[in-house]
């Protein structure tokens, strides 16, 4: 033994340490000189305490009482076959031993070993149970169900039950007969054991009388009634125990071992094989090759072998010889031998047995599991607040806006260069000027503003074109809107158009203000003008004073529907917008053309209303270069062709630069097929 | 121009500034600029929520009718009810009282979907399925734009083509082989790979969709475009009644 380790703490020691140097806990027990593996000199040290079972049994003797006959002698051989097996190789045969006695080579073997061992009597918790059951058995008067007593030696109990009352298991634990042993010297020589059948009847507990009375005959008849005759295998064991057949091959099952075991003799499981209790862990798979042909291989899957845990696992239990187990040092089994120490057990840290399985992984596996590692690790770690990086100026980014500035605000600061307008026009800018041309003066137009604040520059412009034209015409104007920042919208553009054209607000063109509800609303107000729409915005003065609303102004005076407006123009930058006037009040306009003022990005998909055999859009006016040839068509000039040189540079740098990003794009290209 | 309009002009201009220092990166200028006017309109739409909708809506009849005037069956509809259906669809501000507004809210959702499908399916799915069964005799007249002769027959067979690929470029049910290709392709010239039929049809919708958007980009960088010369135009005027009204 190199080291020994602490019971507590688990940390090394030197092997000769008795406290821990680490915790300081005892690593020896207090009451022994350590493990019983020494002479006989220092066996005799041992403390009367350490065997009470000799001290209670040199008791008895001292109070003389008359041994049965049935525990007389032990004969040789009579002992379990396991228990002759477990005795040290060294001792001698305790043949003429008495039955109750202490085994000799349980008192160490010395003569008077046992007597040696009376010097202070048995404990005093053994004591009180002694005379309580003492009492208890006067007072029954049953020596024959007595049979506690009989283990305790007392003079009460009739048979000393040490082993007359152990009743071999035939077939089991049956010793075989051996032939006898020599007496020990120290010992007078006493009569042989008989047989102890007539006394184990008595000795036998009635309970156990009665279970296997039935089917089992006492004493060795019943053993060699039970064996099985030789070639056959049993069929059922003897106590009713089952056949494994599963387990054990079939061939040689019933057959006799090759050595030629007498009748009788005990058959012993392998694994209680003398080799298995007494040899070291290396003679196992010696003595064990024998058997093997009779067993069955056993057969693993694959997943359980590999879920095996092998560096835990002790396949052999190491069982200690007399002399090298511990000495119980505590608690009621103080003083016994080879008591199953629960201290390394409980306090003895061990590896877990999960964490020691080596499993199959595969690498799939192994990477996952890499993986998920080091996403853990990452959660785990604090990320560092790292110092605001100052913004990087990205080239390609300031050289598309630097150009794109530039040429815009060049023709908006000098005026040049300048781009003539353009004297081709879209097809549907003349039937939609010859619409607004023809349109009744007597109804009003009904305006929609359904853009958002970001498109006014465009739109407005583009607006503004046909607006201006409906004035020139003298057609009465109402606005509304389905958005509410369209209200302020509409009256941005009014106000600038209707100085020009001597347009009074309130007389010949009115804001109804917002309409809330969306596809709803818009069909509510086809439907219902006046109950859509209740009151107005940006009223003048001395009508809101008189609490009229819009509906109360000549303007809309005579509408009571959405085709009695002589026009509805929806001014908007989205197709939603344009769909929604399209689907839900085109149906209740009747003849009532709808005209669209489109943001260039809406127009492909509000054309195919305009473009279908039944058109739900009757115009559009799309774009700053409709809009300037709508203005050119007009012969004025307003916001489109004030915007249009500025327009022109800015489209002539953007297709410049898209230009260029394709070119790179495909030299790129090219450079990357050269490549492969 | 008056010294409100002034004052107001510079403003508009500062914040254009601010909004174009996108330029350099996201930063505070920007940011202010957009919280400016996220704020400004979302208050100016509750005001014109009020003003236009609520009140003379909701608040005014009530206070018309009055009383006396609410118990009569006709204010129950028009009066009562909807404060009724305000009332409880303001109940689900709080999520223990949410379900007794469901009532409203299952209206407006209703009649709103209702509106929208019957409109979808007479104003857009009919007449535009009509409008991709165009006749392609070189006699017919567009309605609208007037072309006729063979320019109507090219238009009409675009029309036609372009319909029926794009319908079956978003046709997902062909399997797929093992490789994940659709089919095997026709020939492979020079590395260049001729599809099959399907492929080939698929390929030409695929080309009409590029084109579609294409022009609807196109439009959109016009709009955006046009936009910027309209700011710049203001910034222009701006600093020129500005420096002229100092100076």
């Amino acid at each position: 033994m190199s080291e020994q380790r602490c019971p507590m703490c688990s940390r090394p020691n030197p092997p000769d340490a008795r406290e821990c140097r680490h915790c300081g806990a005892r690593l020896t027990p207090l009451d022994l000189g350590g493990p019983a593996s020494g002479s006989g000199s220092q066996r005799q040290q041992t403390p009367p305490e350490q065997d009470w079972l000799a001290r209670i049994r040199a008791e008895s003797e001292a109070a003389g009482e008359p041994e049965p006959e049935s525990a007389a002698e032990p004969v040789a051989g009579e002992l379990p076959s396991w228990l002759e097996e477990i005795k040290p190789e060294g001792s001698p045969p305790e043949a003429g031993e008495e039955a109750g006695r202490v085994p000799a080579f349980k008192a160490d073997g010395e003569p008077g070993g046992t007597k040696a061992a009376d010097e202070s009597g048995p404990p005093e918790w053994l004591r009180r149970i002694r005379a309580r059951e003492e009492e208890r058995a006067q007072d029954s008067g049953e020596d024959g169900q007595d049979w506690l007593s009989g283990l305790r030696g007392s003079p009460g109990a009739e048979p000393e039950l040490e082993e007359g009352s152990y009743s071999p298991r035939p077939g089991r634990d049956m010793a075989a007969p051996k032939p006898a042993a020599p007496e020990s010297p120290d010992r007078p020589p006493e009569r042989p054991r008989e047989r102890p059948a007539a006394v184990s009847q008595e000795a036998i507990p009635s309970w156990l009388r009665q279970a296997g009375g039935q089917d089992a005959p006492p004493g060795p008849d019943r053993s060699a009634e039970q064996l099985p005759p030789s070639g056959s295998p049993p069929a059922t064991p003897p106590f009713g125990l089952p056949h494994v057949q599963a387990l054990i091959g079939e061939e040689g099952a019933g057959e006799a071992p090759p050595g030629g075991k007498p009748e009788g003799e005990v058959d012993l499981p392998d694994w209680m094989d003398a080799a298995s209790l007494e040899g070291p862990a290396e003679a196992l798979p010696a003595a064990g090759e024998g058997e093997d042909s009779r067993l069955a291989p056993a057969t693993l899957p694959s997943w359980l072998e590999a879920m095996r845990p092998v560096e835990t696992f002790r396949p052999v239990v190491q069982i200690q010889t007399e002399d090298d187990q511990a000495v119980e040092s505590a608690g009621p089994l103080a003083g016994l031998r080879g008591v199953l120490i629960a201290e390394p057990l409980v306090a003895m840290p061990r590896t877990a047995t999960v964490g020691s399985m080596q499993l199959a992984v595969s690498e799939r596996q192994y990477a996952q599991a890499e993986l998920l590692h080091r996403m853990v690790e990452d959660e785990e770690r604090e990320v560092q607040a790292s110092r605001r990086a100052r913004p990087q100026l990205n080239f390609i980014r300031w050289a598309v806006a630097g150009v794109l500035l530039f040429a815009t605000a060049l023709p908006v600061l000098s005026g040049s260069p300048r781009f003539s307008l353009p004297s081709l026009e879209p097809r549907e800018l003349g039937s939609l000027f010859t619409l607004i041309d023809t349109l009744p003066a007597e109804r009003p137009a009904l305006l929609v503003f359904d853009y958002e604040p970001g498109y006014s520059g465009e739109l407005d412009a583009v607006g503004e074109a046909l607006i201006e034209q409906i004035m020139v015409r003298g057609i009465p104007i109402a606005t509304m809107t389905t958005r509410p920042t369209g209200s302020p919208l509409a009256m941005r553009v009014i106000d600038r158009l209707a100085p020009l054209h001597d347009y009074v607000p309130g007389e010949e063109v009115v804001h109804m203000g917002y309409l809330s509800g969306g596809a709803t609303a818009v069909q509510l107000f086809s439907l219902r003008p006046r109950e859509a729409i209740l009151q107005g915005f940006d009223l003048p003065q001395d009508m809101q004073e008189a609490g009229t609303t819009a509906w109360d102004t000549p303007v809309l005076r005579g509408v009571a529907a959405l085709s009695d407006f002589s026009l509805v123009t929806v001014i908007t930058a989205g197709t939603e917008t344009a769909r929604v006037w399209a689907e839900q009040a085109k149906n209740y306009m009747g003849q009532t053309p709808l005209v669209m003022v489109l943001s260039a990005g809406a127009e492909p998909m509000v054309r195919p209303y305009y473009e279908a055999r039944e058109p739900r859009v009757n115009g559009i006016l799309t774009g700053l270069p409709a809009a300037t040839a709508y203005e050119r068509r007009m012969g004025r000039e307003g916001l489109a062709a004030q915007r249009w040189n500025a327009f022109g540079t800015a489209m002539l740098a953007s297709e410049v630069i898209l230009a260029a990003g394709v070119a790179y794009g495909l030299v790129q290209w090219w450079m990357a097929r050269q490549e492969r | 121009m008056t010294t409100p309009e002034l004052i107001a002009s510079f403003l508009g201009a500062i914040i254009t500034l601010m909004v174009l220092s996108y330029l350099f990166a996201d930063n505070p200028l920007f940011r202010l600029a957009i919280h400016i006017f996220i704020g400004s309109a979302s208050g100016y739409a509750g005001a014109i929520a009020w003003h236009n909708v609520l009140r003379p809506g909701l608040v005014d009849p009530l206070f018309a009718a009055g009383l006396r005037g609410i118990t009569q069956p006709s204010a129950l509809v028009t009066v009562v009810l909807p404060w009724i259906l305000v009332l409880v669809l303001l109940l689900k501000l709080s999520p223990r009282t949410a379900r007794y507004g469901t009532l409203s809210m299952a209206l407006l959702v209703g009649v709103g979907a209702a509106v929208a499908v019957g409109g979808a399916v007479s104003g857009t799915l009919v007449p535009q399925t009509l409008a991709s069964m165009e006749s392609l005799s070189p006699a017919s007249v567009a309605p609208q734009t007037g072309e006729t002769g063979l320019e109507r027959m090219i238009n009409v067979s675009l029309v036609l083509l372009g319909t029926i690929t794009t319908l079956l470029y978003f046709r997902f049910g062909q399997r797929q082989s093992l490789t994940g290709e659709g089919e095997t392709p026709l020939a492979v010239i020079s590395g260049v790979t001729i599809p099959g039929p399907a492929g080939l049809i698929r390929a030409v919708g695929k080309a009409f969709i590029a084109v579609t958007f294409g022009v609807m980009y196109a439009g959109a960088l016009s709009a955006a475009l046009v936009v910027l010369v309209e700011r710049l135009q203001f910034l222009r005027d701006t600093l020129s009644n500005l420096f002229g009204a100092l100076g």
